[in-house]
């Protein structure tokens, strides 16, 4: 089996992924209640992921990260966290349904959004976005990298442009965290959502949001905090004051793995995906019948690529790779129907290549060799 | 001389002070606050007061935040 859907989830995993789970599982008590070792096993594990993360994105203090079960409730508890009834957001053309049903949903306290046009390449019309600025903006909410596209938005320009205008800046790190560089500093932002199990290589149910010093976050949920826990009232103080309930304290320990892994392999694992996805974009385009979406400058690029074939249905096209060659994709609308209008297979949907740190030239090989073998029979 | 009970607002700086006084080899132990202190994450480091004295100067150095601090 050829795996080919590392944007959905990556896989494999490091191994040390997999027995830092099974460790935490058997020594780890519940972090944060009481002060028993296995407690403090647990808390220790939170506090050194934090730590990593913290590096690994170059931010100042730890405690502005809090751990959430997955980007999109790190998407939701920032953008509920900080609008209030009339503010308004901007969004790009790109955005995935974490962000845009969010902000359908708060529309019930009258905040309201606009879009920022995209060329159908995923390019960003950045006067676009200036102009679309109004007196109640609030906050610029913006993907780095589109899931179904792969193109890499200009992040720094646009933290200079919420900066400039006062704005706070939000970004999903949904497609990059672990892959490409992010400095929060850098890049002002403000609030970073993050996953654990993609590029940062760890389990699912594990995913974060980074909260800039000197911006209050209300939470999402409340509850126990295992701390001040005689007082009736949430405390405010972070991380806990955002992370009711008990965490996932072995999916924790595994992201730590992870994260451990994609600083240690710095800028490896971004030159591995360069250089299998030049060959997969060369590949491609030698193809009968394919079209090809996004930029063709891997540059400009994720890790994964978003195909058709004329006149064919993209769930047909990963049917035929899954049982007759043996290779995983992912097709259909990828969560995200802003980015499949801009590109117009809001019907058709796309067949989605996505490769990971461990994807192989020899698996790029037989996947061309695949599409080449559909193409021609069209 | 009284030992100190240094109190901070959540275990993350628990653990952040003691890695401190860990790495500067400073005699501390992580234990449980009576339930009386409404303060805190329910943890504290218990210090000489000696130790405490040069504990808290270097919490102030690297901000990690001090919630109270109780003499026993």
């Amino acid at each position: 089996m050829i795996y080919l859907d590392n944007a959905a989830t990556s896989w494999p995993k490091p191994e040390q992924v997999y027995l830092a789970v099974d460790r935490a599982l058997r020594e780890c008590g519940n972090a944060g209640r009481g002060v028993n070792s296995m407690s403090l096993s647990a808390s220790r594990v939170l506090f050194e992921t934090r730590a990593l993360l913290a590096k690994l994105f170059n931010i100042k203090n730890p405690e502005r990260i809090v751990f959430t079960q997955n980007v999109t409730e790190a998407t939701n508890l920032g953008l509920k966290g900080i609008l209030k009834q009339g503010d308004h957001v901007l969004i790009s053309s790109l955005e995935h349904n974490a962000v845009v049903r969010t902000l359908e949903a708060l529309k019930n306290i009258d905040v309201t959004y606009s879009i920022t046009n995209c060329t159908t390449e995923g390019i960003l019309d950045l006067t676009d976005l200036e102009n679309k600025i109004k007196p109640n903006t609030k906050l610029i909410c913006m993907t780095h990298a589109s899931n179904v596209l792969g193109t890499i938005l200009p992040i720094k320009e646009i933290g200079k442009i919420a900066k400039k205008n006062g704005l706070y800046f939000m970004v999903d790190g949904a497609q990059t965290a672990g892959v490409l560089p992010i400095d929060v500093f850098d890049m002002e932002i403000d609030l970073l959502g993050f996953t654990g199990h993609k590029g940062l290589l760890g389990p699912q149910g594990t995913g974060g949001l980074y909260i800039r010093e000197g911006i209050s976050i209300n939470p999402l949920i409340h509850g126990g905090t295992g701390s001040h826990s005689s007082l009736l009232k949430q405390p405010e103080i972070l991380p806990e004051g955002l992370e009711s309930g008990t965490r996932n304290i072995p999916a924790l320990a595994g992201l730590l793995e992870g994260v451990k892994y994609c600083l240690e392999k710095n800028n490896e694992i971004r030159n591995h995906e360069l250089f299998l996805i030049k060959k997969l974009i060369e590949g491609i385009k030698k193809i009968p019948n394919i079209i090809f979406y996004g930029t063709d400058n891997p540059n400009l690029r994720v890790g994964l690529i978003t195909i058709n074939f004329i006149n064919k249905d993209a769930s047909l096209v990963g049917t035929i790779l899954d049982r007759q060659f043996g290779i995983i994709t992912r097709t259909g609308i990828h969560c995200s129907p802003l980015a499949h209008e801009v590109i117009g297979t809001s019907n058709q949907g796309a067949l989605r290549i996505s490769i990971g740190p461990f994807t192989t030239e020899n698996e790029i090989n037989i996947l061309l060799n695949a599409l080449e073998v559909i193409g021609g029979e069209l | 001389m009284a030992d100190k009970i240094i109190i901070f607002p959540s275990v993350h700086f628990t653990l952040s002070g003691e890695n401190l006084l860990k790495a500067n080899e400073i005699e501390h132990l992580v234990i449980p606050v009576p339930p009386y202190i409404n303060e805190g994450c329910g943890l504290g480091i218990r210090l000489s007061e000696e130790n405490a004295s040069r504990a808290i100067i270097l919490f102030e150095q690297k901000e990690i935040k001090i919630e109270k601090i109780i003499a026993i």
